[in-house]
């Protein structure tokens, strides 16, 4: 096998230790939906770029790259299940190893790999709260008035007093935690892969986190309106108001998401290899 | 492959065994050991004895106190105690701890937890701010509350936000970045011993009651801030 190939297996078993140590700490679909997307994104760019620079010779950065890898191994055999933290770091101690192993010391060259595990490197916590602060006020009052609507044309009696939907079997309230804040996080993280590595025309590309946006918005009415609708059910109303029902609609928005974008994708790369077809 | 990248192959072949080991054997939940809570406790020259209340009637009815599933993802609290200014149980001062893991410092999942003492959240409180952190205090039913969180540094939260301020200024000390390297802590500590201070004094205001216990809370925390250390 050449370098470049052990290089290229080394990111793929850390990817899969990435990954087998998400689904057993996080257990949440969405971050392991999103963190497959990202690595793929990372090992497709890694390559592309590695075959084309070629791997480096220097003995000082592959020593501090095989040392950032051996923590990697070593951390993950000790990993205990409360430690959601080192699930998000490690990314970003893997990727800065493996680009220190292949690029030596002009590992910026490989910047955008650097930022796209920086980016998976937020704490969820801290972005949602940052959001929250920002436009939460503003979130609750919007979902609250377009899932008031689709009741409405449900065909049930329905009013809203400012976040507070109100029907005749009972009434809910959306809280921040009901406004997909999460959801638009984790749509706006896709986005960067995409942004960084797709060659998309650029108002595609500046649509996407305003696309983020109003996917949102709709999965998070829906979601506020089968609450409502399922008010006077207690076992159905908590079922869809905890973490099963937001799951079911974070992994909805990503394939959602994640299915447009590789549509858009998918047709500019056809018309730009063939642009006769273009012509009228 | 040049001569000085040899040992890419053995890199590949530890995290290939690597995953190997976490598909056969599985990340375990992490094994937290009780403090030991001391049998009095000395606080604005009175002494707090230690007393049964709470490992037998309490126990029986509430449930927290009954979960001891280690799988238990959030919140579990795996140690409670309780204190009088006197043997009987009508003292004016009782002092609650309780040392709860794998928690964020939400106060509000604390006072659920608590709920023999406290089960509504307060319209009125008070939060003050002290070189041990914060604690907050609130009057109910005749009662004052005094409530705060004690992290593995010693510092006194009341809220999430607090709580994680804490926690990512200790991840970023040197010592403790040196011990998580080694495996032998998390990242992120995820206790907390919660000090709850009851008074049965009738104050007429919050900064009233806060200027009285205060003090007791002082010297609690002080005496107590190694109990929760590494």
């Amino acid at each position: 096998m050449t370098t470049v190939q052990w290089l290229v297996a080394i990111t793929i078993s850390l990817a899969t230790i990435h990954l087998v140590l998400v689904w057993h700490i996080t257990e949440q679909s969405d971050q392991l939906l999103l963190s497959a997307l990202y690595w793929l994104a990372i090992i497709i760019s890694f390559k592309q770029r590695l075959l084309r620079l070629g791997p480096s010779n220097h003995w000082i950065p592959h020593a501090l790259g095989s040392l950032l890898i051996v923590f990697i191994i070593y951390r993950s055999l000790f990993v205990f299940l409360s430690e959601s933290s080192f699930v998000r770091i490690f990314p970003s101690i893997s990727v800065l190893g493996i680009v220190l192993l292949a690029a030596g010391f002009k590992f910026y060259t490989y910047w955008r790999e650097c930022v796209l595990m920086g980016i998976l490197a937020l704490p969820p916590i801290l972005t949602n709260q940052a959001l929250e602060g920002l436009v939460g006020h503003h979130l609750q009052l919007i979902i609250a008035q377009i899932a008031t609507f689709f009741i409405h044309y449900i065909g049930l009696e329905v009013t809203r007093q400012g976040t507070d939907i109100i029907l005749e079997r009972g009434a809910v309230s959306v809280a921040y935690g009901c406004t997909g804040g999460d959801i638009l996080i984790l749509l706006w993280q896709l986005c960067v892969p995409v942004v960084l590595l797709v060659p998309i025309p650029k108002p595609h590309r500046l649509g996407m986190p305003f696309g983020a946006i109003g996917l949102t918005l709709i999965l998070a009415s829906i979601r506020v309106s089968i609450m409502a609708f399922f008010v006077h059910q207690p076992a159905l109303f908590e079922y869809w108001h905890g973490d099963a029902g937001n799951q079911i609609f974070s992994n909805v928005g990503i394939f959602v998401f994640g299915g447009v974008y590789w549509w858009i994708t998918e047709s500019y790369l056809r018309e730009s290899a063939n642009p006769i077809a273009q012509e009228p | 492959m040049t001569k000085s990248q040899f040992y890419l192959p053995f890199i590949f072949a530890g995290l290939f065994l690597t995953i190997i080991k976490l598909l056969i054997a599985p990340p375990t939940a992490k094994k937290y050991t009780p403090p030991e809570f001391p049998q009095s406790l000395e606080a604005a020259q009175e002494v707090y004895y230690y007393s049964d209340l709470i490992s037998t009637e309490a126990r029986a009815k509430s449930p927290i106190l009954q979960d001891h599933d280690p799988q238990l993802k959030y919140h579990r609290v795996i140690a409670r105690q309780q204190y009088h200014s006197r043997l009987e149980y009508t003292s004016p001062i009782e002092i609650i701890l309780t040392y709860v893991v794998r928690t964020d410092g939400d106060w509000h999942i604390f006072l659920k937890s608590a709920n023999f003492a406290s089960p509504t959240v307060p319209k009125e409180t008070l939060d003050r701010v002290t070189d041990k952190g914060v604690y907050r205090l609130w009057q109910q039913e005749g009662k004052t509350h005094l409530y705060s969180c004690i992290n593995t540094r010693g510092t006194a939260s009341v809220t999430v936000s607090q709580f994680r301020h804490e926690q990512y200024y200790s991840a970023l000390q040197l010592p403790h970045l040196a011990y998580w390297l080694l495996g032998q802590r998390s990242l992120m500590e995820d206790s907390c011993l919660w000090i709850h201070l009851i008074s049965r004094t009738k104050y007429l205001s919050l900064s009233e009651a806060a200027e009285e216990i205060e003090p007791i809370w002082l010297d609690v925390v002080e005496k107590l801030s190694t109990i929760n250390a590494n």
